[in-house]
């Protein structure tokens, strides 16, 4: 049986530079018909809004696919950008992994 | 004067030169983290950070796209006792910054892909404005008030 569901964790600083890595990485799993995304920000030290701008069309790609994408474990600095951005509300984020599997995981198996 | 009043007249000046490969903006938060007193508090500074990150963000994107990575961006920290200013400069053709924050003031559409530097100095910041100067270079001003955390002696 397939997985339907994937966790990506990027690590250190997203910004203009390597934003794109994190969209093709999550690209290359919808080629792979997952359709249920996590991605665990715990590692992510530090994000620009170049970052944002990768997860908005991430997101979009998501969704015409036809799946779901969560993201959890903001730190201090890309909670406040998040919240800068609003993005709070369109991303909605999960406090740790933890969160994920039991309300999202569970529901789905 | 009781210790926890030394930092009424604070003044600091700080400098860092960096090459213009988005690897430095590392280098720059790194350093940044390093300049934090403790009478600031930990929201403005990271306030601060954020909006170091998005300038030197679009030195990257803007101003320095077609220049050599060796390019220097250069960036200047002023710490007083209650202003923290940001300057960032480039060697690029500029831009009219006021022009961009109209736009920006009218709203941005939510799944717009960029376009919210200037959205998060606006809010973020006390004044932010940007300086063209044709001959040399340009930079970026950013000025954030606080208000001092009153320092327990140890």
């Amino acid at each position: 049986m397939t997985n339907i569901a994937e966790i990506v964790q990027p690590s250190g600083v997203l910004s203009q530079g390597n934003a794109d890595l994190l969209r093709s990485e999550i690209a290359s799993l919808l080629d792979k018909e997952i359709k249920i995304i996590l991605i665990d920000f715990q590692d992510v030290t530090f994000m620009t809004s170049s970052g944002i701008g990768a997860l908005v069309a991430t997101l979009k790609e998501v969704k015409a696919a036809g799946g779901k994408l969560y993201i959890c474990s903001l730190s201090e600095q890309v909670k406040n950008i998040f919240e800068l951005t609003k993005m709070e509300l369109i991303f909605k984020p999960l406090t740790n992994r933890q969160e994920f599997e039991e309300k999202v995981l569970t529901t789905i198996t | 004067m009781p210790q926890s009043d030394t930092h009424e007249y604070f003044f600091q000046y700080h400098q860092l030169i960096v090459d213009s490969y988005y690897k430095s903006l590392d280098k720059v938060l790194n350093w940044f983290e390093s300049l934090r007193e403790p009478f600031i508090p930990r929201q403005v500074w990271l306030e601060c950070q954020t909006m170091l990150g998005e300038g030197f963000d679009n030195v990257l994107i803007h101003a320095h796209e077609k220049l050599p990575q060796e390019t220097p961006i250069e960036i200047e920290v002023i710490i007083l006792s209650q202003l923290i200013i940001l300057k960032i400069w480039d060697w690029g053709s500029g831009f009219d910054m006021e022009q961009q924050k109209i736009k920006v003031s009218q709203g941005i559409d939510e799944y717009a892909e960029n376009g919210r530097g200037i959205h998060i100095f606006a809010q973020t910041a006390d004044h932010v404005s940007y300086i063209n100067n044709e001959k040399k270079r340009n930079y970026l001003l950013i000025i954030k008030m606080y208000v001092p955390l009153a320092v327990i002696p140890t």
